[in-house]
């Protein structure tokens, strides 16, 4: 099969393009380094099938960064039979050097001049045709993210490969160079590179004029207020608290109907056809109070996941990122960082696997380990849905304010980390950089909403399959556990145990310092099942505090309903509440407070206390990130890094959901409080310590290693 | 900042050390990967922002416009017509 490469400039929509040209749906965005890994597709173009490779964006074929490599040793090393390159009509001059050195090691192309709708609103107007002649290689002009030119582009791939495939192959024969007195070669000596960059501006001046002057732009003047140190900081705390209040309060109510429902189809429902199967009663636990009961939580993450990736597609699609990492520069140097670095710890907003990938195009080692450390801080899309419903049950007026207090400690644990390592074990200043601020654009709806959509699907997918499985056999080994209590049981009425118990019990003395009494040994094993999928943590809790309240009462059917399934009452209601909540329903005398649901009024048991519960999502915000967010980490950074990440970050959660739950309760009990703040003290110490001394042994740091670039 | 030609300009100066709105033409890029994004020797560079307080300044190039650590931006030279136009340098 014939091999068809996408090459070209970052942020030239070469991604837009494949997906348009391919039907793919790649994550695209207005910034550099949106496409950090290269993605592949077979497409069928005419009769001829074709593997379609999009690959992360360049300016050269000198790589300073590892996704750069990507492209360098696909283009050099896999011998693509044909490469689409993405030449941006908007600035011609900087994407032809690319072309240029394309055309001198002889590869074949064909050149798409993409983003020729801004180059006309700049008043760029571009020969294709002279350009086509003089390069050598044919020219297709086309605006991807209009769909313009792509049938012609279609046409040309066909034939190109048609061409190939016949053994005519489509090698360019640059005119353009002949001109110039510079024969095709791979001369990357600053001669070289001198010689290819007059080419280049020979071959604009002759293909390129300008209508009218250039005028200032939009986007400059709002980047004169939005880079203000003034105005900038306070509109980016600005713009993050709406994305919060937008995914926290706002979805809400929609949370509790989308809980209701699924509540009443998937486990009442599903309840009711097993039980009027006869299915045996285990069969029926599995299903409902095990996988049934998973889906639920699943399904009720979905409005906070929706609206939280939205409000990332968005900020994505303006522009708004690459600012962002310009007005955090200040703050991220003093942990030693380029402002660069702040664009992966924003997309960890979203989820953490990302973003550890895009710290890809920072340049220097030392700063991609500090920055893939630092992003797990970022509260990731799966940690929210454990933030909503502690905010349910425990702090309802104030649940926004909570959640946005948990981002914020995440943010601020850390640059205190970073401070930390800097001074210890990752020494050094961050590195130089230089980076390309896009236009603004008005973010398209279309575009936004299915970036969320298939984020929300593969959250579900992936969630769906985590919690549904933890959830699965959480309920086979409480099954397990009931059916040898049976089988034996003890005198003197001794409570039944099981392996999940066991562990959990073992276990809740280390996590009491934070407010876990020990009869919430339930809490312990959500914590330990998070680390699968932190959104594990709902799940399992969900499931077991449900069957742990089935085993409390005397009538473990008690709480079920009797007679026929009834949908229209329980589904009436849901429709009223959520009416009332966004107040498009007028509530009446009639409609009481609205009932909690039942993982809610468990949360309140069993946790008491909003100082235990924050304590808590504390422990949650900071331990161990996610199994595979660990996976990436030890790919990207190495498995010592990925080991040293969840000691550091278990240790730091222990200490500060412990810290804060013992300063909270001191007046309760002074002397107790005073001896776990000193265990906690010195814990903290030991681990300071502990980094200092690692740092000074350290005769040579392992991240200095792989330093790429002169830049 | 140095006179190239001793008769009174072009001058030769430091990117960052020119002002907002300052325009100059590049004389000098050390750096290479400055150099393929565009901030080629010949090329009119535009200040757009730059604060002695920040870490990088903004600059435009054509139609693009960059964000440049000041650490490189003080290894490209760039040539101005006058020594007024750099004279007040970077505003605070």
């Amino acid at each position: 099969m014939i091999t068809v490469a996408m090459v070209g400039n970052p942020n030239t929509g070469k991604t837009t393009l494949f997906n348009r040209l391919t039907g793919a749906r790649a994550r695209v965005g207005n910034w550099s380094g949106v496409t950090v890994e290269s993605a592949e597709i077979v497409l069928t173009l005419h009769g001829l099938r074709m593997r379609v490779i999009d690959l992360p964006g360049i300016y050269s074929l000198t790589t300073h960064t590892p996704d750069e490599q990507v492209t360098h040793d696909f283009v050099m090393r896999a011998n693509p039979e044909l490469l689409i390159n993405i030449v941006d009509a908007s600035n011609i001059e900087r994407s032809l050097y690319l072309t240029m050195q394309l055309l001198d090691r002889g590869l074949p192309l064909v050149v798409a001049l993409n983003l020729s709708d801004v180059a006309e609103r700049r008043g760029i107007r571009i020969d294709a045709e002279k350009l086509g002649r003089l390069l050598g290689a044919p020219v297709v002009v086309t605006a991807a993210s209009r769909g313009r030119g792509l049938h012609a582009l279609k046409h040309l791939l066909a034939q190109s490969v048609a061409a190939h495939a016949s053994g005519e192959g489509v090698r360019a024969r640059p005119e353009v160079q002949g001109q110039m007195g510079a024969g095709p070669g791979c001369d990357d000596t600053p001669e070289g590179v001198e010689r290819r960059q007059q080419c280049v501006r020979s071959l604009v001046a002759q293909v390129m004029r300008r209508e009218g002057a250039r005028r200032e732009r939009l986007s400059d003047r709002v980047d004169r207020v939005l880079l203000s140190r003034w105005a900038g900081i306070p509109l980016f705390i600005g713009v993050m608290y709406a994305v919060f209040w937008l995914t926290v309060k706002a979805t809400q109510p929609l949370v509790g109907f989308v809980d209701s429902v699924a509540q009443l189809f998937l486990v009442d429902g599903l309840r009711h056809a097993l039980e009027s199967g006869h299915l045996p009663t285990l069969a029926v636990t599995l299903l409902c109070d095990g996988a049934a009961a998973g889906a639920v939580a699943v399904a009720s993450f979905a409005p906070p996941i929706f609206a939280i990736f939205l409000c990332l597609g968005v900020l994505e699609e303006s522009g708004y990122m690459p600012r962002a990492a310009f007005v955090m520069d200040r703050m991220l140097r003093m942990i030693g960082l380029p402002g660069k670095a702040f664009i992966p710890l924003l997309v960890g907003f979203g989820c953490t696997v990302p973003a550890i990938l895009s710290t890809r195009t920072l340049e220097e080692r030392r700063d991609r380990v500090l920055t893939m450390l630092l992003t797990p801080f970022m509260s990731c899309g799966a940690r929210l849905p454990v933030y909503t419903l502690f905010a349910l049950a425990f702090f309802d007026r104030s649940g926004n304010r909570v959640v946005f207090a948990l981002y914020v400690t995440g943010v601020v644990l850390a640059v205190l980390s970073g401070l930390l390592l800097r001074k210890t074990i990752l020494k050094g200043a961050g590195g130089t950089y230089i980076m390309e601020l896009p236009t603004y654009q008005r973010p398209s709806p279309w575009c936004c909403v299915r970036h969320a959509w298939y984020n929300l699907k593969s959250f579900v997918v992936r969630a769906g399959q985590v919690i549904i499985l933890v959830a699965l056999g959480l309920s086979v080994l409480q099954a397990a556990g009931d059916a040898w209590t049976r089988a034996h049981p003890r005198g003197g009425g001794a409570p039944r145990r099981d392996v999940a118990e066991a562990v959990g019990r073992a276990l809740v003395p280390v996590f009491e310092p934070m407010g876990i009494d020990r009869e919430n040994w339930l809490a312990v094993i959500g914590l330990m099942t998070g680390v699968l999928a932190k959104e594990s943590v709902i799940g399992t809790l969900d499931v077991f505090y449900a069957q742990l309240e089935r085993q409390q009462q005397t009538d473990p059917d008690a709480d079920r309903p009797d007679g026929p399934f009834a949908v229209r009452g329980p589904l009436k209601t849901a429709v009223r509440t959520l009416g009332i909540a966004y107040g498009v329903i007028q509530a009446s005398d009639e409609d009481g407070p609205a009932a909690s649901a039942g993982l809610v009024k468990s949360l309140r048991a069993h946790f008491k206390t909003g100082t235990a519960a924050f304590a808590y999502l504390l422990f949650v915000l900071i331990y161990s990130p996610c199994l595979a967010a660990l996976a990436v980490l030890g790919r990207e950074a190495g498995w010592r890094w990925m080991w040293f990440s969840v000691a550091y970050q278990t240790v730091l959660a222990w200490v500060c959901a412990s810290l804060f739950y013992q300063v909270a309760t001191f007046s309760s009990n002074p002397p107790r409080a005073l001896f776990w703040m000193s265990v906690v003290t010195a814990v903290a110490l030991g681990g300071v310590f502990g980094l200092i001394a690692k740092g000074r042994c350290a005769v040579q740091t392992p991240v200095t290693e792989g330093k790429r670039g002169d830049a | 900042m140095t006179d190239t030609t001793g008769e009174g300009g072009p001058w030769l100066t430091e990117l960052d050390a020119l002002a907002d709105g300052g325009e100059a033409m590049v004389s000098a890029c050390p750096s290479r990967k400055a150099r393929e994004m565009g901030l080629t020797p010949g090329v009119q560079v535009r200040m757009m922002r730059n604060r002695r307080r920040e870490h990088a300044v903004v600059v435009a190039v054509e139609d693009a416009r960059f964000m440049v650590a000041r650490a490189v931006a003080r290894t490209i030279l760039v040539a101005v017509g006058t020594q007024a136009r750099v004279a007040s340098h970077a505003t605070g």
